[in-house]
């Protein structure tokens, strides 16, 4: 999977819009939207939310973890637990990046939240390249990766399984020299 | 030849994987080049090859006599040395004090130029018959595995941390000293690394017409 691919996967993620026209409920293949009322909020997918938003006919409410204190909280869990915590969202790189794009004006403190989600991602980026470098010279049979999100999985999916194959095949022709003794 | 590789054949990307089954894998050409490589080696006793001697260049023997030294290709000295004819020493870079320089410090050994297939042709030397006495023999074969797998886990985390670092920087300094395998994996690394940057920098979000249409000629005719 290439990282446009999961972006693309990012924009199903609902969130809520206000917009400002009228409009009868949109029946789309992922499930019907709307009615759309100005004013009343309404949950759109978010390729739809900036698609209007790029209109200027709505405006989106971020979702609930996308501000400088959820983050920061999130940032500090993410430094003080070894293994990695549960994102808000399994996207959430993705969906802030968007957001920040094409809707900072929606956002409070849009560069602190930019900085925070950058700090996260950083954290847990090297936290997974450790994990793998004991993982490989440890000999470690498994590794817990849980709360991965798959932006991270595909940043080392060619080059860790490739490794591990090929440390596999020197290790099993090392075995077989050990058991025919 | 029983390769039982998952690789298929690809022309356009190489990958030096090692061979999966205990044989060669007749597909991959990393592994087909890998096989020139010269073995040092030894006619057995009372063994001689009629009208070979021009095969070795130091000698003016019309036949190749026994005890004779000469450098052999892997290929030809793996089916040589499993029908007894002849025995072999290991190429410098799997001797003794290549060996202890690799367990001291494995990242700064140049292993372009001690392989360019190390770990390819490492595992070829295992299907060697290295020495008649057969403990003594698999004693060898078990340390040469070991020295194998420490080798590449070391240098591993190296080439892991480089290939996730460099980026448009001139990386020859560092993969001009790997194997073809690790130079593989670097690349891997690095292809991962350039698609996260320049989605992180929004290049992709220009869709580009392919060069297949662009360059097409029927519709540059008005």
């Amino acid at each position: 999977m290439d990282f446009n691919e999961i972006e693309f996967l990012a924009e199903k993620e609902l969130v809520t819009v206000v917009p400002n026209f009228s409009e009868d409920k949109i029946t789309l293949v992922t499930g019907d939207y709307g009615p759309f009322n100005p004013s009343m909020p309404t949950t759109v997918p978010l390729w739809l939310a900036v698609s209007l938003k790029k209109q200027q006919r709505c405006h989106i409410q971020p979702p609930e973890w996308l501000n400088v204190d959820m983050l920061t909280q999130k940032k500090q869990d993410e430094k003080e637990s070894e293994l990695f915590v549960e994102m808000p969202s399994n996207h959430f790189i993705e969906i802030a990046t968007i957001l920040l794009d094409n809707a900072s004006d929606d956002i409070t403190q849009p560069d602190e939240v930019r900085a925070l989600i950058k700090d996260i991602s950083d954290a847990r980026a090297a936290k997974l390249k450790k994990g793998i470098v004991d993982m490989v010279v440890e000999r470690a049979t498994h590794g817990k990766v849980d709360n991965l999100t798959p932006m991270e999985v595909t940043s080392v999916r060619s080059f860790l399984t490739q490794s591990l194959d090929q440390l596999h095949i020197l290790r099993s022709h090392a075995n077989q020299h050990a058991t025919q003794t | 030849m029983s390769g039982t590789s998952s690789q298929t054949l690809s022309f356009t990307k190489p990958s030096p994987s090692l061979p999966a089954g205990t044989g060669e894998d007749y597909w991959s050409l990393d592994d087909f080049i890998s096989s020139k490589e010269r073995i040092p080696s030894m006619v057995e006793e009372n063994i001689s090859f009629q009208r070979l001697g021009h095969i070795c260049p130091h000698t003016r023997e019309a036949h190749l006599l026994s005890k004779t030294k000469l450098d052999l290709p892997l290929w030809l000295a793996k089916s040589l040395n499993r029908k007894e004819m002849i025995s072999i020493t290991f190429p410098k870079a799997y001797k003794e004090s290549m060996r202890t320089a690799l367990s001291a410090d494995p990242t700064v050994i140049d292993l372009h130029r001690n392989g360019p297939y190390f770990y390819s042709v490492g595992l070829s030397l295992l299907q060697f018959k290295l020495d008649k006495d057969r403990d003594k023999d698999e004693e060898e074969k078990e340390r040469l595995a070991k020295t194998l797998i420490e080798t590449f886990v070391r240098r591993l985390r190296v080439i892991m941390d480089s290939s996730h670092n460099y980026y448009c920087a001139n990386t020859t300094n560092m993969t001009n000293q790997l194997d073809e395998l690790e130079k593989y994996l670097f690349s891997l690394g690095q292809e991962a690394l350039t698609k996260q940057i320049q989605y992180e920098r929004g290049h992709n979000k220009i869709i580009m017409a392919s060069s297949l249409t662009s360059n097409s000629r029927k519709r540059k005719r008005n």
